[in-house]
């Protein structure tokens, strides 16, 4: 709120007694009351249309014959005659003169007046109708006030707004159904990276209710690879597919199978694949590394509570290294990619299971939340091919009979203060549990944006040799890092107003941040920490930092302790934990 | 006698801060039935033109509250209790000669009502409106409301765009540059104390 508005409103002081007279048709009325701790978060829908009723509205609004109102306001004014269906988008409608033929309102309201005639039906959804003493309508009029997603698409056709502001809006408008399945386009621009370029994903889904409360999901989609791979480590094209059974209830969960030569990233990821993809397309900087995994995988999903949701899955695959590209970037076209690491290639078979408790929604638990992520993997293989490592580094993996077992954890608290300050915790970390050494593909790093942005991309990488390798893979076994930061929500306005538009941020939270982590080798071996224990402390790296939050985005100044690094700048796209 | 009753115990211990919450009032008000009870309401909304003429403009004036009751702990820190969480929306239906005021509350049937002059809406939006306590006992000692009304300008598309939900990032996004003009009202903490 500017100043001058500011002033020109008046302060009014609470007192006993003061409370404003209603006037008019406010005097009738009574206020609503509200329940403090009443029903949270979940709405509960009113369905007083139904799925067929929406249908044939929009059926009958999108037909071409129809007298189209777009927004603004419409009228039909005393005397005079409109011939033909007359169908109005997010308007309200008052009828004085006469509609011959059927009327259909989308998020409006409509009014037919004392001297209005509507010979046809009167349907109106999300608003309301209402109709005079002598106004004449024929048939039984339908309306229902409860407002539905609805999105004006090109080619001036009305349909149910898609999931997200999107792509998905082609998706919405083509969904077609035959009996009982749904069918609806995939289209997708998949993440950018410098093994693919850009994949534009192109496929369809299909879905099918069973019963009120299961369904059969299906989808494949081709993945078209537009940087081009002369080595021939990956082809140009690939695919994904996915069968899924849901089913509802009390506690709701799902079987399926899915599988498909796509690219997977391994698993060291400081920054999430938005800002992995954003990074690689402006800046020709992509922080994962890549592989090609074609395999198939059988999973099942229950989600036992609120907050407990259990997961298991086999997976039996084939893993393969694949090479950079010269895939386009904005900025630096002229520097070559970052090598992509080779991996141990190999059939794998991977068993995996999951606990997740997720306690984060303020409603449900108001004063201190909980997330708590702990995963298992067994990975066994006989037909591998090891890429070559140093021993200081990796003891040699066997070409058959590997097995190694790796875990993650993750648990992450946070405590409100006050209706103004915030406390977060993390203590994170997962890699070698036991067996074999760890593949490739699995070895972990720290530094970059999570969980030490203080510290360069990779910067502790356990590679003895000081960065023999160009590609700079993760090599260490295991990571374990400590966070926590303080939020501040700063009672001021960041935004302004440019024309017509409001632009800016509005009470940002200012963090103090501090990190501590490690990666290190496990083993027996001289500079290896025992299996059984972490790394001493002393060896583990800090930093501190501040930053400006809002919403997901995140601007952050962060300064590794203890080693000589710059202080650094990073924008995130995502919360840090 | 209830009426008289509830004003008579209507306690003033929350002040109006002096530079962010022209707007916003809430109070204490105790009744027999409803002790600890809120009273909150908006005033001098559509007297500000900016808000006024995006409400003719076609504009929905959106206000989202948010009421949270705390009961520290030690060093008057933590101790946040499940919010309350509504709605409420101001149309104008300029063909049709009516303002309609919407609350959504979670949960519940939406509750309509049509206001034929906006001098009747006015007067309608800073009638109090009253939050009822739960029926459980509080634990002795100090306790205080927190409230905050996010107020929006929202066109249809982003009206809808909110039925429909969206992805953290886009819609942070949109947010970001929004058609209509955007404000946060908040309300100092308002104390009371649980007597032993």
């Amino acid at each position: 709120m500017t100043r001058k508005h500011s002033l020109a409103l008046a302060i009014i002081t609470t007192v006993a007694g003061a409370v404003p007279m209603l006037r008019q048709d406010a005097a009738a009325q009574t206020p609503r009351a509200i329940n403090i701790g009443g029903p949270p978060g979940d709405t509960a829908a009113r369905q007083c249309a139904t799925e067929a009723i929406v249908t044939a509205a929009l059926a009958a609004f999108n037909s071409p014959a129809a007298v189209h109102v777009w927004s603004g306001t419409a009228s039909i004014d005393a005397g005079s005659v409109t011939r033909g269906n007359f169908v109005v988008f997010r308007s309200s409608l008052s009828v004085e003169g006469t509609v011959a033929g059927d009327v259909i309102v989308l998020n409006g309201d409509m009014r037919v007046r004392s001297t209005g005639t509507v010979t046809g039906k009167i349907t109106v959804l999300g608003g309301r109708l209402t109709i005079d003493a002598g106004a004449k309508v024929a048939g039984k009029p339908f309306a229902c006030d409860e407002r539905i997603a609805l999105t004006r698409f090109a080619g001036n056709t009305v349909g149910r707004s898609p999931a997200g502001p999107s792509i998905g809006s082609l998706r919405s408008a083509t969904t077609w159904t035959i009996n009982d399945f749904t069918f609806k386009p995939h289209l997708g621009i998949g993440s950018y990276n410098r093994v693919e370029g850009l994949q534009p994903q192109v496929g369809a889904s299909v879905f099918r209710p069973v019963g009120t409360t299961n369904g059969l999901f299906g989808e494949a989609y081709a993945i078209f690879r537009t940087a081009r791979d002369p080595s021939g480590s990956r082809r140009p094209v690939g695919w994904y597919g996915e069968l899924r059974y849901t089913v509802g209830g009390a506690i709701p969960w799902s079987v399926g199978v899915n599988g498909g030569p796509v690219l997977r990233s391994t698993i060291d990821q400081p920054y999430s694949p938005l800002e992995s993809s954003i990074s690689a397309f402006i800046f020709r900087r992509d922080y994962n590394d890549w592989y090609l995994n074609r395999g198939v995988k059988v999973f099942a999903t229950a989600n036992v509570t609120r907050e407990l949701k259990l997961g298991a899955s086999f997976e039996a695959t084939h893993q393969t290294t694949v090479l950079a590209v010269d895939a386009f970037s904005l900025l630096r076209n002229t520097e070559t990619w970052r090598p992509n690491p080779l991996i141990d290639d190999g059939r794998y078979r991977i068993a995996t299971g999951r606990v997740t408790w997720d306690a984060r929604d303020e409603r449900d638990h108001p004063g201190l939340t909980w997330y708590v992520n702990a995963e298992l993997r067994r990975v066994t293989s006989n037909d591998l091919t090891p890429v070559s490592v140093p021993s200081t580094i990796r003891d040699a993996l066997p070409v058959k009979g590997y097995g190694a077992t790796e875990g993650d954890f993750d648990l992450r608290a946070s405590l409100r203060l006050d209706p103004e300050q915030r406390l977060n915790f993390r203590i994170a970390g997962g890699g070698y549990v036991t067996g074999n050494p760890l593949t490739i593909q699995d070895r972990r790093a720290i530094g970059g944006a999570s969980p030490l942005p203080g510290y360069d991309f990779r910067a502790i990488n356990c590679d003895r040799q000081r960065k023999v390798y160009a590609s700079l893979p993760a090599l260490c076994d295991r990571t374990m890092a400590v966070q926590a930061e303080y939020h501040r929500m700063l009672p001021i306005d960041l935004s302004t107003q440019i024309g017509g538009q409001v632009v800016g941020l509005r009470n940002p939270d200012f963090v103090i941040l501090a990190d501590m982590g490690s990666a290190w080798l496990a083993g027996d071996a001289p500079g290896r920490v025992p299996a059984n224990r972490i790394q001493s402390l002393r060896e583990w790296r800090s930093d501190v930092g501040v930053g400006i939050t809002s919403g997901p985005l995140g601007l952050y100044l962060t300064k590794a302790l203890a080693d000589a690094f710059p202080i650094r700048l990073t924008l995130l796209l995502s919360p840090r934990f | 006698m209830r009426r008289t009753l509830h004003l008579l115990a209507a306690l003033v211990v929350g002040a109006v801060s002096s530079a962010s919450a022209q707007l916003l009032l809430a109070r204490r008000a105790d009744t027999p039935t409803n002790p600890y009870g809120l009273l909150v309401h908006v005033s001098g909304l559509l007297d500000d033109k900016e808000w006024s003429d995006h409400l003719n403009k076609g504009y929905t004036v959106q206000l989202h509250w948010f009421v949270q009751l705390w009961h520290p702990g030690r060093l008057g820190l933590g101790g946040a209790q499940s919010p309350t969480e509504w709605d409420t929306e101001v149309q104008a239906q300029i063909t049709l000669g009516n303002y309609i005021y919407t609350t959504k509350v979670p949960g519940q049937v939406d509750d309509r009502r049509t206001f034929s002059t906006l001098d009747s809406l006015k007067a309608w939006i800073s009638t109090d409106v009253p939050l009822q306590f739960p029926a459980r006992r509080l634990e002795s000692g100090e306790w205080y409301y927190v409230v905050r009304v996010d107020v929006a300008a929202l066109t249809p598309e982003e009206l809808d765009n909110q039925v429909n939900g969206g992805g953290s990032i886009a819609s942070f996004l949109s947010n970001l540059v929004a058609r209509g003009k955007r404000q946060t009202l908040t309300h100092s903490r308002i104390y009371f104390t649980v007597p032993r």
